[in-house]
């Protein structure tokens, strides 16, 4: 009974604390799955070429030219004072192109370097855009740079610990339903109905 | 109605269907979690891509006149009996080539079509089992944009549903967890409150940040 105990705090403890991240996932999950949010919008656009509109212009001083193009970008946006993720790196000898993303907003920085001027252009997106945002992120994408900015590696890192937590907590889940002697026969025909369901699925698109 | 009875029939309702749920969709909750881990980091033993095996081949089939862009595609993918979503189709500029793409979890097959000759180019990528997790947690409904650049299979359209099947399940399980924990003795309700109170200061600050 003290096994049963333990097993049922964590299960209890566990489930609540993930139970936010789960509606955070979900919902976005079904937000990419049907488009209520015209989430691609012109990303391809404004991920590859530097937007005409500008904000405002900002001064920088010249990073040191052997940084690799990564850093020197983080350089450029330390001193414009912008934090986010930097989505790409484009430049040439005359100018850099940065798009950055972070929930709720995306920012097209093209920083001329011939005169040390950055043009900045922000855009607010919605809070479903945010939810999507949470759930790609860090992704496996650019995998190069990706996770450039702190607070991506911290989203990741929780990422990573609330898909151990709900593997945790279906575990737990499992020895619990074990005890309840009244629960096994429908408990495990829900089972054999899941299990069924997926191999066949999956054999099913794979062939 | 007397509410205590409603009450426990609640309580009882709750807990089976969180059992229930969960266990039914237990399989699917630890594919998409653990494929989502997958996708999250570059482990070296889960590549794919660097450890596809790729061939090569032609075949040649009548093509009808039909020049409409759909209903070549459609074609070609049925006398060539493959499965799976197609993506991407093109004409080229003289409109003799059409080049477009099938994947299937594992599977990928670039296609080259030339319509006069009726020669086809087929590429064939097979991946590891690491790639099919990746690409079974990605699949999703083509989006407005997409239309006429994705065609979903039946199968990828289960499959889809499927995600939403899992998405609200996870929902139902947590309201019916939410309930249960309320109706909990007080020590429990706020030991539990520290719990859930933690996960949504975290997730807060970061939908607010």
């Amino acid at each position: 009974m003290k096994f049963y105990k333990i097993f049922k705090d964590i299960h209890f403890h566990t489930g609540l604390f993930i139970s936010p991240f789960i509606l955070i996932f979900s919902i976005s999950a079904l937000i990419l799955n049907h488009h209520f949010v015209d989430w691609q919008e012109d990303w391809q656009e404004w991920y590859f070429s530097a937007n005409p509109k500008v904000d405002e212009g900002v001064k920088f001083n010249f990073p040191a030219p052997d940084k690799t193009d990564l850093d020197y970008a983080k350089d450029i946006l330390k001193q414009i004072n912008i934090s986010g993720e930097i989505a790409g790196v484009f430049r040439d000898s005359i100018k850099m192109y940065m798009p950055v993303t972070k929930p709720g907003y995306r920012i097209s920085i093209k920083a001329d370097l011939t005169s040390g001027i950055a043009y900045i252009h922000s855009e607010q997106t919605n809070l479903w855009k945010k939810l999507i945002w949470l759930h790609k992120m860090p992704g496996p994408h650019n995998a190069n740079i990706r996770g450039n900015w702190m607070y991506t590696k911290i989203w990741g890192s929780l990422v990573d610990l609330f898909v151990i937590c709900i593997l945790f907590s279906s575990i737990t889940g499992i020895v619990l339903w074990c005890f309840f002697k009244e629960e096994r026969t429908y408990g495990l025909i829900a089972l054999f109905i899941g299990l069924v369901s997926i191999v066949l699925l999956i054999i099913g698109l794979k062939n | 109605m007397d509410t205590t009875k409603v009450k426990k029939g609640l309580i009882k309702w709750s807990r089976k269907i969180h059992i229930y749920l969960g266990l039914c969709l237990l399989f699917f909750i630890m594919l998409f979690g653990f494929s989502g881990l997958l996708l999250n980091h570059h482990w070296e033993f889960a590549k794919f891509w660097e450890n596809r095996k790729e061939i090569k081949y032609d075949k040649t089939i009548q093509i009808s006149g039909e020049r409409e862009q759909d209903a070549l595609v459609h074609e070609i993918v049925n006398k060539l009996d493959l499965n799976g979503n197609i993506i991407n189709p093109r004409f080229s500029n003289d409109s003799i080539l059409l080049s477009f793409i099938v994947a299937k979890p594992g599977t990928r097959y670039d296609i080259q079509a030339n319509l006069n000759e009726g020669e086809i180019m087929i590429k064939e990528a097979k991946f590891n089992n690491w790639g099919t997790m990746r690409n079974l947690h990605t699949i999703r409904n083509p989006t407005q944009k997409e239309q006429g650049e994705r065609y979903q299979s039946v199968l990828a359209s289960i499959w889809s549903i499927s995600i939403d099947v899992v998405s609200v399940g996870l929902i139902v399980i947590c309201l019916g967890g939410w309930y249960l924990w309320l109706q909990v003795g007080r020590k429990r309700f706020y030991l539990g409150l520290i719990s859930i109170v933690s996960g949504f200061v975290v997730c807060i600050y970061f939908l607010l940040f």
